[in-house]
């Protein structure tokens, strides 16, 4: 062995001796280490076995209870999954553009997490409707399974969704505080003027469908940039089916179960039938006795929470697309022209000249919105403070079929 | 939402249930908890096939559990008179400094529950035979005092000490749950061993009955301590067999259980205790040589003052201060700040609801000075935010049901656990604190505490325990909990044994916390990033709450036998050597006791047992209770009847029949027959009469029978129901007295008129606060406004009267003084004998069942006759000193026993004409009463008291008065 290798030699057992120090070797003893501790002896015996607590849902034991308990938990996961779907498909793209301004930073991450508490949350909803519909199907008892936790984690996302959604108004302030900044290019200002209208009516309509009058009334004093354009993009239909898509995707029925039995077939089908035709009655049938909590999703989400408002849903709500989409650029929107006491959007007719019907305009200056109504384009009615009026508006809307 | 209210609904149900299956009868409310109903069966069934085989016990009729949620922590309690009846609190318990195991708490509650249920209720052949001549278990009764014995004749295990119930209790819930029990908890030990550190007194029975459960810092806490450990030391000793013997009623066995203990051990109880007090400090002195074998930590002080029960500690940098909550004996529970510097401890705010081992739960932001408590910690627990310079209130939200909160610095959002319907739940409050979002509902069987935010607010730890009780630190991510992922990380795991009260690092990089691992309570840092522990201090005693101050310094308790002290410790690593438990030695002496661990509850077919549920009627489950003889008297003479309690299985539907004949004939044939009933059901009160008869009015001066009849409903209701220690109630009643002589409410008051009828309002709102070892409340303010209304003979006499009691706890400890004030008017016709009021004497009988401080009522006036002195109005006063009782630690023997005397002093000034402001209507009075509070069998309070005051009014010769009663 020459003297170099030797060197190498020497050199590489030196090399691994330092490694292997630095890595704890050799083992110090714990008796001699600092730090060192031993456990007391202590019987102890794990007497609580995997499925020996056995819990009870009394919602499951009642078919109807389960039945209602999947149409509500697919409703509510749904809805939420519209909701994320108009932030992410119409909201983020136009914001993205934006990048760079600190709030509108601020906004893009807001929107995003409250995106993921959706999607996390959404799969607790897909595996309780799963556990339900395995129940429901006598395919699968899990006898042990802690249903009313999953329930009562539901219940919890549900609570916290309506906590959060407070994204709406955050979003209209972090943009109006952008608007002041130092956005130079006016074609950006009216762009993210518009998204503002948008988000406004975004809004108003949740506020109709979850039965927030605290978000209806903000939507209706904000002033609106553009409202031609925003009813425009509302009946947009390449916009609509992006959403709708886009939700479609993600829909907790995709859960991998739709195949399983003629109920889960059953539940898919009836959902879907409510969900893609506004028309369909069907859907009231399925539900029974609770209102639609999300209606209409192809369209609108012109829903809302009869029982809380004290509202009647009326039929002629599920006219409103033909309404809407009246003939020429006359545009109205309106809902609830019977007799039934009735909540819905109204168009400011001065602005879109499309409601000659003194009767109507004087009557919502007699309910004291003269103030309301004439700073806004986005106004609510009731239908018991038309004073009968309302047959002659209606029938003025009808003239538009 | 639709959607949530569908869902939600089913817990907001309110119909009470009963779920009735095999020896139970499970009696709920709505179906908010009613998912665990089956496994609350399953276990109790499981647990009490258990304890029949063990202790050959047959049940008769049905165990009532009564599940409830009318508190945010577990608890427990069981009754055997005159129905064996459990009740279970289904919230998780709180598991401070770890007196409590944290595994599944069901089982194991019924463990415990059922073993009180068979002591106290398997019968002898004495027991079997009262209850047959008495149709069922009497109930102590103190309206007559005979039913004393007969209920001990019938229940006599019912009457044993505390201690007695809890040792075997204890023992039970150990061996039945695979060692998960307080008989081989590291707190037991550490409770003792610091004893023998700092040289303490060990109670003797009587002692610890008259002093020990009632007088230091642990209170009741110590008959589960002691009890645990003597009957530890008896299986150790003498074997399971011979334990077995003495607890087990038999045909052969005492019921006298002393008499048992002498029969099977061959030794008097009171020696074997000694004997026991000898093997436990030999035993600690063993473990304390074995701990010295490393060099023990060393600690500065911060205050001389122990701080007996303390909650968590925030160490406030700008101030140099801890703040806190403490409650020892002789001070009122409070927040106080305790300066680092000086030691100087401030009260910043009471604490008007402390619990016993962490006082409340607290929070502190620095950066506001915002305390954040918990008040109502009993019920349902309120959030009350407290600004720590003023002390001011800023903020309650009232039952949140929250709690173990903490803030996020990051946001200032406070995070927490919520507990309802025995589910715990992550909850979170943003600013301004109005809302609570719960974000995470832990599964069932399982549990999370002792929560701590990272300083940048991006970690939540805590301990997780899961159904076999093992625990482990774990982190959420903040963020991912807010997106409704709720994976966490598990971190350390410390096998078997505890993980508390860990908190952050300043860095974040570390958890600083307490585990018995080695049996002593400890400090451990536990590295987050390598998932490893190191131990940091080596004590004798034990160490809780370590907070990270500095760089290179903790602060944390240090437990002494008096309580909590703060002290400042290195951050350093040491050696440690485990210490022996105990209750080790139970097992290793007696390895059948391995076997005696429950079968798996899921064993148990509840549809085979014939499970029915159904709504709970209180009329159909209402049932005779017990039949007894009673002696009363009517005026001078004695009467003898029956007396006969129906109740329901919740105790809200009560009805008690008497009927006695007086065959004396100076009694007009008329008056010879006597009976009352009262009925009561929720908040109602029916009570009807004829010649009613009493059995005090066989002893004494005060007379309360009356002739004629009587028919009266009242209705009593909480204004702020579950707001202890603020009570804000009312009452309305209505009576119709006919063939009356005499006055209702003064005896010697004679009246022509046949029929009177009466009508009352009561309006009372007291907040009344006690230190600890207070025999009675020792602060606060009692306020009370009567309106009633006499009809008779065509007149109305109107009255009012106010009254106002306040109190203020003296530096001495245990000792108050009183204001009292009383003001009244009638505003019927003048002069009428039923428009006085009437004053005079101390109003206790020889023998008697009423207050004990009868000198603080309003009608009584020390020194004068009963009755003598009467207006159409008054004001009174009444100053009075309480005196700190002095505890006897061996008067007595072990079933009858003198547990303390109190001496307290009062004048009273009284004007009994408002309309006149001269010496002629004044009246005073002075006196002095000493109580005695005396045991029989333990569960038998009486009073022994003696009073001697004399009335002074101008221009008559003074007048005196001596009392002495006996209270049941």
């Amino acid at each position: 062995m020459n003297k170099k290798n030797l060197l190498i030699i020497v050199a590489v057992v030196v090399g691994i001796g330092i490694i292997l120090i630095s890595l704890g070797w050799p083992p110090i003893s714990k008796e001699d280490a600092s730090g060192s501790f031993t456990k007391a002896n202590k019987y102890k015996e794990n007497t609580v076995k995997e499925g020996d607590v056995i819990l009870n849902s009394e919602l499951l034991a009642d078919t109807n209870k389960t039945k209602k308990a999947i149409v509500d938990l697919v409703q509510f996961g749904d809805f939420a999954l519209y909701v994320k779907s108009v932030l992410n498909q119409l909201w983020l793209p136009e914001l993205n553009n934006f990048k760079g301004i600190p709030e509108i930073n601020s906004a893009i991450d807001q929107i995003n997490e409250f995106s993921s508490f959706i999607d996390n949350n959404n799969k607790t909803v897909q595996n309780t409707v799963v556990t339900f519909v395995e129940f429901y199907d006598d395919s699968k008892k899990p006898v042990n399974a802690d249903v009313e936790s999953q329930v009562k984690q539901f219940y919890n996302y549900a609570t916290q969704f309506l906590i959060r959604d407070s994204i709406f108004e955050a979003t209209i302030g972090s943009i109006d505080i952008a608007l002041k900044g130092n956005i130079k290019k006016s074609k950006q200002i009216e762009s993210l003027k518009n998204l503002r209208d948008r988000i406004v009516m975004d809004n108003f309509l949740y506020g109709l469908s979850v039965g927030d009058t605290t978000k209806i009334y903000y939507s209706s004093i904000q002033v609106l940039n553009n409202p031609k354009l925003l009813m425009k993009s509302l009946l947009d239909g390449q916009v609509k089916g992006q959403v709708a898509g886009y939700y479609a995707n993600q829909s907790i029925l995709n859960t991998g179960f739709t195949n399983k039995s003629d109920f889960v077939g059953a539940v898919n089908s009836a959902l879907k039938s409510g969900i893609e035709n506004g028309k369909n009655n069907s859907i009231y049938n399925f539900i029974g006795n609770n209102s639609p909590l999300f209606y209409c999703g192809n369209q609108y989400y012109f829903s809302f929470n009869q029982q809380k408002l004290n509202l009647i849903f009326s039929n002629d709500a599920v006219n409103m697309v033909k309404i809407i989409e009246g003939p020429g650029n006359n545009i109205a929107l309106g809902t609830g022209f019977t007799n039934q006491m009735a909540l819905g959007l109204l168009a400011n007719p001065e602005y879109f000249k499309v409601i000659a019907n003194q009767n109507v305009i004087q009557t919502v200056y007699w309910d004291n919105m003269v103030k309301l109504f004439n700073q806004t384009q986005i106004g609510m009615f009731n239908q018991t403070n038309l004073n009968g009026s309302a047959l002659n508006f209606s029938q003025n809307i009808n003239a538009f079929n | 939402m639709t959607v949530f209210v569908s869902i939600n609904s089913e817990s907001q149900e309110n119909t009470v249930y009963k779920y009735s299956v095999g020896d139970f009868d499970f009696i709920y409310y709505g179906a908010g908890y009613s998912y665990m109903i089956p496994h609350t069966a399953r276990s109790f069934v499981t647990a009490f096939n258990a304890h029949k085989k063990l202790y050959n016990y047959q049940q008769k009729g049905k165990i009532s559990v009564f599940v409830n949620d009318f508190a945010d922590f577990g608890n427990g309690g069981a009754v055997a008179i005159p129905f064996n009846f459990v009740m279970f609190g289904v919230n998780p318990f709180d598991n401070i400094y770890e007196n409590m195991p944290a595994n599944e708490r069901v089982i194991w509650l019924a463990s415990h529950e059922l073993t009180h249920i068979v002591m106290c209720d398997k019968p002898g052949p004495s027991e079997n035979f009262f209850r047959n001549i008495f149709f069922g278990k009497p109930v102590n009764d103190n309206s007559n005092p005979m039913s004393m014995i007969y209920s001990y004749l019938a229940s006599s295990r019912w009457y044993s000490p505390r201690w007695f119930h809890e040792g075997i209790a204890i023992f039970m819930e150990t061996v039945m749950n695979g060692g998960s029990g307080r008989m081989l908890g590291g707190y037991d030990e550490m409770v003792f061993r610091s004893m023998v550190l700092d040289s303490s007194y060990f109670y003797k029975p009587v002692g610890l009955e008259t002093e020990g459960s009632t007088i230091d810092f642990m209170v009741g806490a110590n008959a589960y301590l002691y009890g645990a450990r003597f009957v530890g030391y008896l299986a150790s000793k003498y074997g399971v067999d011979k334990l077995m013997d003495f607890y087990t009623r038999s045909d052969s066995s005492y019921s006298f259980f002393a008499s048992q203990f002498k029969k099977v051990y061959n030794i008097d109880l009171q020696s074997e205790w000694d004997n026991w007090i000898e093997y436990e400090k030999k035993f600690q002195i063993e473990n304390i040589q074995e701990i010295r074998k490393h060099p023990l930590t060393s600690q500065i002080e911060i205050t001389n003052k122990v701080l007996g029960s303390a909650s968590r500690q925030f160490y406030d940098k700008k101030r140099n201060s801890i703040i806190t909550a403490i409650n020892y004996p002789g001070i009122l529970a409070q927040i106080a700040e305790i300066d680092l510097s000086t030691g100087n401890i401030r009260e910043i705010a009471p604490v008007m609801s402390p619990r016993l081992y962490f006082v409340t739960n607290i929070a502190y932001d620095e950066s506001t000075g915002t305390i954040f408590i918990t008040e109502n910690n009993n019920n349902f627990r309120d959030l009350v935010l407290i600004d720590v310079e003023s002390g001011d209130i800023i903020k309650k939200n009232e039952f949140m049901r929250f709690g173990d909160q903490v803030i996020n610095k990051a946001d200032k959002s406070l995070w927490g656990i919520r507990n309802y319907n025995g589910r715990s739940a992550i909850s979170r409050l943003l600013p301004p604190y109005n809302t609570i979002e719960e974000l995470y509902t832990i599964p069932f069987g399982y549990q999370l505490f002792d929560l701590d935010i990272s300083n940048d607010g991006k970690n939540l730890s805590g301990t997780f325990a899961d159904p076999n009780g093992n625990q482990k630190l774990v982190i959420f991510k903040i963020k991912d909990i807010l997106q409704g992922d709720t994976k966490f990380q598990g971190i350390y795991e410390f096998e078997d044994n505890s993980a508390s009260n860990f908190t952050f690092s300043e860095d974040g990089k570390y958890l600083f916390g307490t585990s018995y691992f080695t049996g002593v309570s400890n400090i451990f840092r536990v590295d987050i990033a390598n998932k490893s522990a190191e131990i940091m201090t080596n004590t004798e005693s034990g160490y809780f709450r370590p907070i990270q101050i500095s760089d290179d310094t903790l602060i944390a308790y240090n437990y002494t036998s008096k309580g909590l002290k703060p002290v400042i410790l290195a951050i350093d690593t040491v050696d440690a050597n485990a210490i022996k438990l105990m209750g080790m030695n139970i097992f290793e002496k007696n390895p059948e006791l391995y076997n005696w661990t429950l079968p798996s509850m899921s064993l148990i077919n509840l549809d085979s047992l014939g499970a029915v549920k159904t709504e709970y009627s209180s009329f159909k489950n209402t049932d005779l209770a017990y039949i007894i003889p009673i002696v009363e008297g009517y005026k001078d003479f004695a009467s003898f009847g029956f007396k006969a309690k129906f109740i329901d299985k919740m105790y809200l539907n009560n009805l008690d029949l008497s009927l006695s004949y007086s065959p004396n004939e100076l009694i007009p044939e008329k008056e010879r027959l006597h009976f009352s009933m009262q009925y009561n059901y929720w908040l109602w009160e029916l009570k009807a009469s004829w010649n009613k008869a009493d059995f005090y009015d066989l002893f004494g001066p005060t007379k309360r029978s009356r002739e004629g009849g009587l028919l009266s409903l009242k209705y009593m209701d909480y204004l702020l129901p579950n707001r202890s220690p603020e009570l804000l109630n009312y009452s309305i009643s209505a009576a119709y007295y006919f063939d009356l002589k005499t006055m209702p409410q003064y005896q010697n008051i004679k009246i022509n008129a046949d029929n009177l009828i009466s009508a009352d309002f009561e309006l009372k709102h007291s907040v009344l606060r006690k230190s600890l070892g207070a025999i009675e409340n020792e602060s606060g303010y009692d306020l009370g406004l009567s309106l009633s209304d006499d009809y008779i003979d065509n007149f109305n006499f109107f009255k009012v009267v106010g009254s106002a009691n306040l109190g203020y706890l003296l530096p001495i400890r245990n000792s108050s003084i009183w204001l009292r004030l009383f003001a009244g008017k009638s505003f019927g016709e003048e002069n009428h004998p039923f428009n006085y009021f009437y004053f005079g004497g101390f109003g206790n009988n020889y023998l008697d069942n009423n207050d004990v401080h009868r000198f603080r009522e309003v009608y009584s006036f020390v020194g004068s006759e009963i009755n003598a002195l009467a207006g159409n109005s008054f004001s009174k006063v009444t100053f009075e000193w309480n005196l700190p009782p002095y505890r006897f630690l061996n008067f007595g023997f072990l079933p009858a026993y003198i547990t303390y005397s109190r001496v307290s002093l009062f004048a009273s000034a009284l004007n009994n004409d408002l309309s006149k402001y001269d010496k002629s209507t004044l009246a005073f009075s002075s006196g002095i009463q000493v109580d005695f509070e005396l045991s029989l069998f333990y569960l038998l309070k009486t009073y022994f008291s003696i009073g001697y005051g004399g009335t002074f009014k101008n221009g008559y010769k003074p007048t005196d008065e001596f009392m002495i009663s006996l209270k049941f």
